[in-house]
This record gives C-alpha cells, structure tokens and sequence, in this order.
C-alpha cells in the first residue's frame, strides 16, 4: 500500500468470527447436553446447509470463492439453529439455513452489505413456507425427549430458582441457560465484539416497561430467548448501528417495540419480528443519530428526525402486528424473496452493462 | 480511543548520534502548500547557512545550505521540486549574527522566524511566521507539543530529553515577548520520566507553567487534541487557536527557533528517527535538512526487498518513499522501513470500530460508502472535512478497508 497508515491491527473480520463463535460454544454444548443427536441433527444441518450455500452461491453469484472462509456463515447456522425447536425436521432446517446465506446475505452483496439479520431471515422463511410444521403445537412438545438431569446430584448445590439460570431445556436450543448466554455476551464484550449499549438499553427498556405497565401475568416471554437475542442478534455487527449514540437509540427502541409485539399477544415471533423491524431502520438510526463531529455543536433538527424516525418504527410495528393478526405475514415474505430477487436480477442487467 | 503498542521503550533512551553529510543534498523547495523561489544559480559556490531560496508573505519561507558546497540542478522528484548542493566538506559557513534576545522586538522576531526557515515540525510545516502573527497579549496559553503520538518516532523524545534546558530558555523567551500567562509542555505518559528534566529546566528559566501527562493515546499530539486536552477548549477544525487564546508549537519547532534567536543559526538539520522493523532496530540521528532518502538507506536499513517500504515520516501518517531521492524535510520526523502488509481489504462488517477509535468523533466507514456512490452530500453530512487524516480508522479496520484513501479521495471530490 502506498497510503498511510502503514501499519495496521492485528485483527481481521476472520477473528472478529472466531470469537462470536467462541462465545457461541457453551451454549452449543448445553443444547447437545440437553437434546443429544436430536439437537445436533438440528444445529449440524442448519451449519452445513448454511456453509455449503454460502460457498456455492457466493461463487456462483459473488463470484468470490473467498466467501466462505470468513466463519460468519457457521455463525449464522448457530444462530439458526438457536432459534429452532430441537424436534425441528431436517430438511426444514436445511431449507432455513440456504434461504438465511441466500436471502439473507448472499442476494444483499455478501457479508456487511446484508441489512436483516440472516439467521432471523432464514426463520421468517422456515415459517413461510412451512407453516404447518413450523407452527404445529407438537413442535414445542419437546417434554419427552429432554434429558433431565439427575436433580438429586445437580441441585445439591444449588437452590431450585437458581439452578434454572444454568439449566433449563424449555423453548428453542439457544435459550436453555442463561449463565452461558451471558458468559458468551462477556466475553464477547471483554473482546470488544459487542458493545454493552444495544443489550443494556434493550434489556433496561423492556423491564421497565414490563414493571411500569403490568397488564396481568399474560405477557409472556422467555428470558433465555430474550437474552440470546440481546446478546448474539440484536448487536450483530452488520445489521445493527455502528456508533454508540444510534447503539443506545437502536436498544431503547427494540425494547420498546418487542414490549408492544408482546402487549399485542404475539407469541414465539416477537424476538425474530422486533429485531427485523429494527434492523430496517439500522440505516436510519445511524444517520440520525450520528454524532457531532469534534467542535460542533448539536444539531436542532434532530430532535425532531429522532421523532420522526421513532414515529416510523411504531408504525411499522402496528403493521406487522396487524399482518399478524390477519395471518398473512408470509405474504411479506413472499413479498420479500420476491423483491430481493428482482433487485438482484437489476443489478447484475447494470453490472454486466458497466463492464462492457 | 485507539492505543497502538509500540516498542519505543526499547530504544527510547539511545543517545544521539550524527550522520556522515552526503555528498549531495536534495534541498526541498517546497514550503507550506507553495513553493520557494530560488536565490542560487547553477554551478554557485554556496557556504554553510546561506538562503538558497524562500518566499516572502504571511506564509513565507525559506530554506538554508546545511553545508558549503556548489548548487546543482533543480530536480522534481515524486511532483515535488528539490535543489541539489554538492557538498564541498569545507564546511565553511556564513558567520552568524549574534543577536540580544532581550532587544528583540515582535515584528523584528517574525522576521526571524521567516528569514531563518522556521516552519512547524510536526508534519504540517505550517510557517511559524503566520503562527506568530500575534500581539503581545493576545495569547494565554503557550502549549509546547511534546507528544510524539506517531508510534516508532521518538525524535522528539530525543531531543525533550538532551536539550532540556535550551528549549526551557527559548520558552521563557517566547512567553516575556509576547506576555503568555502560561507555558505548557505536553508529552505521553509513557515519557513521564522526562517531566522532571523538564520541569527542573522550566523553573531554572524562570517559565511559568508546567509540565502535563497526556493519555498514551493516539492521536493525543493533534492540535485539538492537545488543546482540548490542555486547556479544556474544544475548537473546530480550521480555527485559528490564537483566536480561542492558545498557540501550540511542537518541540523542534521550538528548539529551531532557540538556534535562531540564541545563536543566529537557521533550520538547517534536525533530530530524525530511523527504524528499520525487520530488525527492530531505531536510534536518532541529527540529519541535515535535505538528506536524501538513498544516503541514509544505504547505511542504515537492511537491503530494501520488495517486502519492505520505506516511509517519510511517522507510520500513520507518513508517506511512502517512491523514490529514494526524496529527502528530509523539516516537518519529517523519521524514516522507517515497514513490512509490506498484504491484506486484501473485504466489505464493511459495520464493527464500528473506526467511529470508536476517531478523535474527530466521525463515523470513518460512511466516507468510504459515500465515496464509492460519489454522494457529496451525505460526505458534508458526515463532516468529511473535519477529518484530520490522523489513520486511526484504517489502522483498526479489520476489513482492511483503506479508508484514509477514501477520506482524501472524498476530499478530493469535494473541492
Ligand atoms: S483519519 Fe479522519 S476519519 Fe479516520 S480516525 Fe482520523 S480523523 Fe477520524
Ligand atoms: S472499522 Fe472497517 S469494517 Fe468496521 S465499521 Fe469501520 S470501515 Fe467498517
């Protein structure tokens, strides 16, 4: 290079993986240990779906082979597979995991240029397109095969409430212990791969609206799905802001927007829902609440794009509430694939026209 | 925040030696964003210290033989113009003119500044002269720039460190001239053991202020930073200090003018780093001004492979060497010889680590997006030219996206 700077840091995106996935490893092995083959069918085949896609769409379409070199393709099958139930068929799975690299990155340019977050993607279309399944009250029916283990001996040490922090095989894989979630966020915050303000200011919006408008015992969540969520999806690099103001606006507003989806009695979907919202607006967030630079001074019109943007967010919230209710949210799926694919076949028309 | 690790410490405390003059000097002709008209003809005998060319003007200049010798062509090297000197190693010099110091008046100093070559050091080379273009009064802090941030150099440690006392009197000079309340010096908290050298120097010259420790953090020796961190202002990028009560001039600034003031010498070498990464090897030298950059590899740097490059100045925000004729000029603190990196840069993983580490609080990766649409408006939105080039942003990237060349191509559309 010719250009300063002439050195540089150590780390490259091929690190910045390494240690998501490294994060991601105590709660890998606390869904085997809680599913045995039944989970490690579920997380193998969302991993190799989403590696395999990734190679061979991004050679095909990005006409990259380095693509698949960067990890972030078995992140994305991890998280996936987290989102999963672990009595989720195979084939699904590996229906989910190509439609999270195609539609989810691949179709957007590649790694960073995606601006939903892939894993979240390729659940809308697992939903979409295999409602029945997917939707099936047995899905969630996972009582029979989970391996309990032995109470005597696990819970001498510990009292009942708090032994549920470290185990408790209820809902999707990702969500089984908390004290893993949060020594995956830890060290991910130690490694500077996450920041603390989306999950703080998430975590913080929605107990406190949760506390300040206590609607009966109907609100019902997961804390380990919330957890993951605010740990592994909502901070992924690509789809959320990059600087801290618009981190802690992103947060706040996520929080706000999962309390509503809840209050508005959407069950299971409204970590996947809340986030994808968000992430359509991670653009705008950024802009609006970029920074002053050093010796400037506040800006007066942001207060009210802040208004503005917030007004959007709502809004688009109440929609997605109301395709909900009505049941045609996998018509904005459809919707969806069907842009993306129109947007590619456009881009590649100019592209080709810029090389000739 | 951005801290680069360094290995200063394993060589910071090597003395100062002298590199053998060439035999010939490629002396620059270019000042501050204008170049210098010649005073010389071709095939003139010059002596040590005579003016070889300059230019007259608020942002005027001028530059001195280090040596006796005879001039040479003009060349142009990598667009910039240099002079050639001969050296006869007669070394036989202009006499310099004693001056009193106490007699000085401030016009009769800014024509000293501007007839004795004195620009900034620090890499801008802003001429002095339009930095003094104040009255008594006007100013209430004087901040000495001591914080070498660029990793490897440590040519001003060098100098803080064995000339003490002579920068401490052309201080106290400079603050009874112009009635400066307060004299800061400010160095990097990895050089602490220098502040009581320092300030030992600073009472015996009877100099008011002191001596402050700045965060190891780069880039602490950019003027805003080092204002803000001085003295709590917080100016805008293209401000004049002087207005907001503040003047900041880096140490070898400072200590060209004592030779100027104190013994009627011109700027005519100083205190350069050489570092050579495969060796790990740095020490400092006293090099004349005009040094060619092929003098000095030959002698010091392992043989130059394809894997190495060399650079001018600081490694984050020097230049590369393309051609070895390019010489020391006053604002280059250094010559280093880095390993080539070979990363190739990928897509922006939107990390935000450029924005965290930016002292000018930008958001870097926006530039380079905005860039490749050519969007000038959404590059003025995100104050482009509020950036200071420091590289802060690249160095952390771990996309490798070289975003200091997006950032002045950016700025390149925006003129
Ligand atoms: S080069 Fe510019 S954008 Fe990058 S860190 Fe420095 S001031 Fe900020
Ligand atoms: S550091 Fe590089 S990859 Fe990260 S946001 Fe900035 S430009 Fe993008």
């Amino acid at each position: 290079m010719n250009s300063s700077p002439f050195i540089s840091a150590s780390s490259s995106t091929r690190s910045v993986m390494i240690d998501v996935i490294i994060a991601l490893l105590p709660l890998l092995v606390i869904a085997l240990w809680a599913f045995g083959e039944r989970a490690f069918v579920v997380v193998i085949s969302c991993i190799l779906s989403c590696l395999l896609v990734n190679v061979l769409s991004g050679y095909v379409i990005l006409n990259k082979s380095k693509v698949s070199m960067d990890g972030s393709a078995i992140i994305t099958g991890i998280l996936l597979a987290f989102t999963l139930s672990p009595l989720t068929p195979w084939y699904v799975c590996v229906f989910g995991g190509s439609m999270a690299i195609l539609f989810g990155k691949i179709l957007w340019g590649g790694l960073g240029k995606n601006r939903f977050n892939p894993a979240l993607v390729g659940r809308e279309f697992m939903t979409a397109f295999f409602p029945f399944i997917m939707n099936g009250g047995s899905l969630w029916d996972t009582g029979l095969y989970v391996n309990n283990i032995d109470p005597g001996e696990y819970k001498i040490f510990l009292s009942g409430h708090f032994s549920t922090i470290i185990y408790n095989p209820t809902g999707a894989l990702g969500e089984y212990s908390l004290v893993a979630i949060s020594l995956g966020g830890i060290y991910l915050l130690i490694r500077n791969r996450i920041s603390w303000h989306i999950p703080f200011t998430f975590l913080v919006t929605l107990s406190l609206v949760q506390s300040l408008l206590p609607i009966g015992n109907t609100i019902q969540f997961s804390t380990g799905g919330v957890l993951l969520g605010a740990v592994f999806m909502a901070t992924d690099m690509p789809t959320s802001p990059t600087h801290r103001n618009a981190k802690l606006y992103f947060g706040m507003m996520l929080g706000l927007v999962i309390s509503l989806l809840l209050y508005s009695g959407v069950h299971h979907v409204y970590l996947s829902y809340g986030i994808l919202i968000m992430n359509a607006f991670m653009k705008q967030i950024g802009e609006v609440m970029k920074p002053n630079a050093w010796g400037h001074s506040f800006q007066k019109d942001t207060l009210e794009k802040i208004g503005q943007t917030s007004f959007h967010i709502l809004l688009i919230t109440f929609s997605v509430i109301s395709l909900h209710k009505a049941d045609v949210i996998n018509w904005l799926i459809f919707g969806y694939a069907g842009y993306m694919l129109f947007k590619f076949y456009d881009q590649t028309q100019f592209k080709t026209r810029a090389l000739f | 925040m951005l801290f680069i690790p360094d290995k200063k410490h394993y060589y910071k405390n090597n003395d100062l030696s002298d590199f053998a003059t060439p035999k010939k000097l490629h002396m620059p002709l270019f000042g501050f964003k204008s170049p210098l008209e010649l005073l010389v003809s071709k095939g003139q005998r010059v002596l040590k210290y005579q003016q070889l060319a300059h230019k007259e003007g608020l942002f005027g200049s001028s530059v001195h033989a280090p040596v006796s010798g005879v001039v040479g062509d003009v060349l142009t090297i990598d667009e910039w113009d240099y002079l050639e000197v001969f050296n006869d190693f007669l070394n036989e010099s202009e006499v310099p003119s004693p001056m009193n110091p106490e007699a000085i008046s401030i016009p009769e100093f800014r024509q000293i500044l501007q007839g004795f070559g004195i620009e900034g050091s620090g890499g801008a080379r802003f001429p002095s002269t339009a930095k003094y273009a104040i009255e008594a009064g006007d100013v209430e802090t004087l901040i000495i720039n001591g914080a070498e941030c660029e990793p490897y150099l440590m040519a001003d440690y060098a100098l803080m460190k064995n000339y003490a006392q002579e920068l401490a009197l052309c201080i106290a000079f400079i603050q009874r001239l112009f009635k400066i309340p307060k004299a800061i010096i400010g160095i990097e908290n990895q050089h602490r053991n220098l502040k009581p050298i320092l300030e030992k120097a600073l009472t015996n010259e009877e100099v008011i202020g002191g001596v402050k420790l700045l965060s190891d953090f780069y880039p602490q020796g950019g003027e805003l930073q080092l204002i803000k961190s001085v003295t709590g202002k917080t100016l805008k990028k293209g401000s004049i200090p002087a207005k907001a009560g503040v003047i900041v001039n880096n140490v070898a600034t400072i200590y060209a003018i004592y030779r100027a003031v104190f013994k009627g010498i011109p700027y005519t070498e100083r205190i350069v780093t050489l570092f050579d990464e495969a060796s790990q090897k740095g020490r400092n030298y006293w090099v004349p001004i005009g040094m060619p950059v092929s003098a000095i590899s030959d002698h010091f740097f392992r043989p130059t492979s394809e894997h190495f490059s060399l650079v001018i100045g600081g490694p984050m925000m020097g230049r590369s060497v393309q051609d070895e004729g390019m010489a020391i000029h006053k604002g280059s603190g250094g010559i280093l010889s880095l390993y080539k990196s070979s990363y190739q840069s990928e897509n922006c993983i939107g990390c935000g680590y450029c924005a965290d580490v930016c002292p000018q609080n930008l958001l870097p990766m926006e530039f380079s997006k905005n860039v490749e649409k050519q969007d000038i408006n959404q590059l003025q939105n995100y104050y482009l030219q509020d950036c200071i080039e420091c590289g802060a942003c690249a160095y952390i990237c771990p996309s490798r996206i070289p975003l200091v060349q997006d950032i002045r191509e950016g700025k390149r559309l925006m003129l």
